[in-house]
């Protein structure tokens, strides 16, 4: 066991642990990781680097965060800090309940009077009485920094352990829903992820997106994005409720946020050669200016291996946003060559190629983000943790001072700062003129 | 808003002659040894920290937002955190009192930067209205001005080192005591280059329901984060100081400041909307 916890706390571990995290995290950042990356990106960048990329590919640099070696890493690091945070927490103790007699490495004067006059001064300086005898006395301004660096890897433990918690349990999704338009609990999440331990999400219950409301700055920038859902209840009722950016929703257990992307859903009855008619929505996101159309692709939507492609202004005539008057154009591209492509609005027909095209209706869509998680009490308390020891260790550095008779109207003070002590030199020279140095010992 | 945004660059020009004069008068001040000048230096800051003040105040009111999102509203309230850092920290250590010959300059480069920006009205995505987006940034911007700080004092400590020190030199503290300064230093940025990023990830996670995302500036943060932490435990464990740590630190504030100023440039994300 000791050679163990000598292991993981010997200054060359903790390095190399440290640098190993470090080096892990810089190659994930310059090698794209396949959890962040599409596919086409990914396949662009394997193109243009062959070399990088058999490198990648042999050592697993792509998925840098699920790879066994960063696993190792991690445990290393949480062993590691588990146990300097044991020892740090004795030696804090010891400082603080048990200390030491007498103080190495500090500098020792007389002053005249008693230790009891002594004590009083430094008492009054913000010293408090740690230890001691009647004539021996240990004080120490900012005892509480003795557990800065306790505290500091205490809340980096904690934070780990619940960021590793909440990455094995953790179960999200996205939603994109138009209005009025009802989506049911059994039907698969958009983006879905789970941790190791948990399964995918399944809503408890059915919810419709009653409206979506949406302002814009003076400049066409988004103001705010709001959505008034309501869940329906088994006797026939519903609970209504609204979700906002910044405002979250929890509806039974589950956390729903309010994306940021928006714009409107347009609902196009396509009839082919055959005959056969079918109704599809096509959600695109919300221009940026009223002049400008906002694009989506829709690959082999109609089932024949085409693109098609489209594109819409909110005003058909391009002047504002309060307006709203879509102008949709859809495009069909096969083989890689244009087959045509119509401008619609609602109501109107068009046809490109052997496809007829009606645009019904259109309405606003907007995503909801669903998210499922335990654990970020844990990762707040770790920060607070975190924060409390970096503000105890940095800020308020532990002044000893040893305080003992040495004749009957003089006393011997050794004082030290248990870090940085050439930062109080100043403190020092005013503390001595304070109790009335009369003598340096060195 | 011609006429705003002309008040504004007028008033930010104001700032940067009062940082110039200030910096003239305390380099030569130190330099020449003359210490009425140096300390007259401070009148030109004061007032040129007032004046800006008042140039953010003044666009913080006609953009609806704090100084957070074009370049630069980022670089001149970065320019002022870091004044006002120095001179707080100068308050409780006036030992620092030298590390203005860095800091001046900085402050003065960076709101003159500033100026070169168009100082367009940026409008704030509907995500960074949160209390937690405003800790973020300003600790950010604290931990910045901490790392100038011991810029500054890892620069005195080569210039010291130097086989001929200027004479000018001598007025700083011994060269163990410069050394310290710079770790201390390093180590309050550290602290407040975590706070910052802590409380990015509490903004994250009330905004969007994710606390880490893994996108370039959140990584590259992260890295430097690390970096500093790297530098801390070789202090500490290993005892290395002097000219290796002196320019280990350099290295560490170059990743600072390309984690803060260039990575929101690398990729589509939320950080995108920053600094650009």
């Amino acid at each position: 066991m000791n050679q163990f916890k000598r292991f993981f706390l010997s200054r060359t571990t903790i390095i190399f642990l440290i640098m190993s995290a470090l080096t892990a995290v810089t190659l994930s950042a310059l090698i794209p990781q396949s959890f962040l990356t599409s596919s086409e990106r990914m396949l662009a960048w394997q193109t243009a680097h062959p070399f990088a990329e058999r490198l990648s590919e042999l050592f697993g640099l792509h998925r840098i965060y699920t790879h066994p070696a960063f696993a190792v890493i991690l445990g290393g690091v949480t062993i590691s800090l588990a146990l300097s945070t044991w020892n740090q927490f004795l030696a804090a103790w010891r400082h603080t309940f048990n200390p030491d007699r007498g103080i190495s490495n500090g500098e020792c004067f007389s002053v005249s009077g008693t230790v009891a006059d002594s004590c009083r001064t430094l008492a009054a300086k913000g010293y408090y009485r740690l230890g001691g005898t009647a004539e021996e006395v240990l004080l120490v301004r900012n005892p509480w920094g003795y557990w800065g660096n306790t505290l500091l890897h205490l809340g980096m433990m904690v934070t780990i352990a619940a960021s590793l918690f909440i990455a094995l349990t953790q179960q999200r999704g996205v939603i994109h829903l138009a209005e009025r338009a009802i989506r049911h609990s059994s039907e698969p999440l958009l983006m879905e992820e789970h941790g190791l331990l948990a399964k995918p999400l399944l809503l408890p219950q059915a919810l419709r997106l009653d409206r979506i409301a949406y302002s814009f700055w003076p400049n066409h920038g988004v103001r705010q994005v709001a959505s008034t859902i309501s869940f329906p209840g088994d006797s026939g009722t519903s609970e209504t409720k609204t979700v906002e950016i910044n405002r979250i929703l929890t509806h039974r257990g589950i956390r729903y946020y309010q994306g940021v992307e928006f714009g409107h859903a347009f609902f196009v009855e396509v009839t082919s050669r055959t005959g056969d008619n079918r109704l599809y929505q096509l959600q695109i996101q919300h221009p940026e200016t009223p002049d400008k159309p906002s694009y989506n692709d829709f690959q082999d939507l109609l089932g024949d291996g085409c693109l098609v492609r489209s594109k819409y202004w909110v005003d058909a005539e391009r002047k504002s946003f309060d307006n709203v008057n879509p102008l949709l154009t859809l495009r069909l591209d096969c083989r890689g060559e244009e087959v045509g492509q119509i401008p619609i609005k609602v109501g109107e027909k068009g046809s490109i190629g052997p496809y007829k095209f009606h645009l019904r209706a259109f309405a606003p869509w907007s995503r909801l983000i669903v998210v499922n998680l335990s654990g970020m009490p844990g990762i707040f308390l770790g920060f607070f943790i975190i924060c409390l020891g970096g503000v105890l260790h940095y800020f308020t550095t532990p002044r000893e001072a040893w305080v003992c008779g040495a004749t009957a109207s003089k006393s011997k003070i050794c004082w030290r700062a248990t870090k940085f002590a050439g930062f109080y030199q100043d403190e020092l020279a005013s503390l001595k003129k304070t109790l009335g140095c009369v003598e340096n010992h060195g | 808003m011609d006429k705003q945004v002309a008040i504004y660059v007028a008033l930010n020009w104001l700032a940067v002659f009062c940082y110039v004069a200030a910096t003239i008068a305390n380099v030569s001040g130190v330099v020449f040894r003359k210490e009425v000048v140096e300390r007259r230096s401070y009148y030109p800051v004061w007032l040129g920290l007032l004046v800006q003040s008042v140039a953010i105040i003044y666009w913080w009111r006609i953009v609806g937002h704090g100084p957070y999102m074009a370049p630069s509203e980022v670089l001149s309230s970065d320019a002022w955190i870091t004044m006002v850092v120095f001179l707080v920290f100068m308050r409780f250590f006036p030992r620092i009192r030298l590390a203005s010959v860095v800091v001046f300059p900085v402050t003065f480069l960076l709101i003159a930067l500033a100026i070169f920006y168009n100082p367009g009205i940026r409008s704030l995505p509907p995500t960074f209205g949160s209390i937690w987006l405003v800790l973020h940034i300003s600790f950010y911007k604290i931990s910045l001005g901490t790392l100038v700080i011991a810029l500054a004092f890892s620069i005195f400590f080569l210039l010291k080192n130097d086989r001929v020190p200027s004479a000018w030199m001598q007025r700083l503290p011994d060269p163990d005591s410069i050394d310290l300064y710079a770790y201390r230093f390093t180590g309050f940025g550290f602290i407040f280059w975590a706070i910052g990023m802590l409380a990015g990830s509490i903004w994250a996670y009330k905004s969007w329901g994710r606390f880490w995302g893994w996108d370039p500036v959140e990584t590259w943060s992260l890295i430097t984060w690390l970096m500093f932490g790297v530098y801390l435990h070789l202090r500490r464990f290993f005892r290395v100081s002097g000219r290796f740590a002196a320019f280990l630190f350099i290295f560490c504030f170059i990743l600072s400041l390309v984690s803060l100023f260039v990575t929101s440039h690398m990729g589509s994300s939320i950080h995108a909307e920053y600094f650009q």
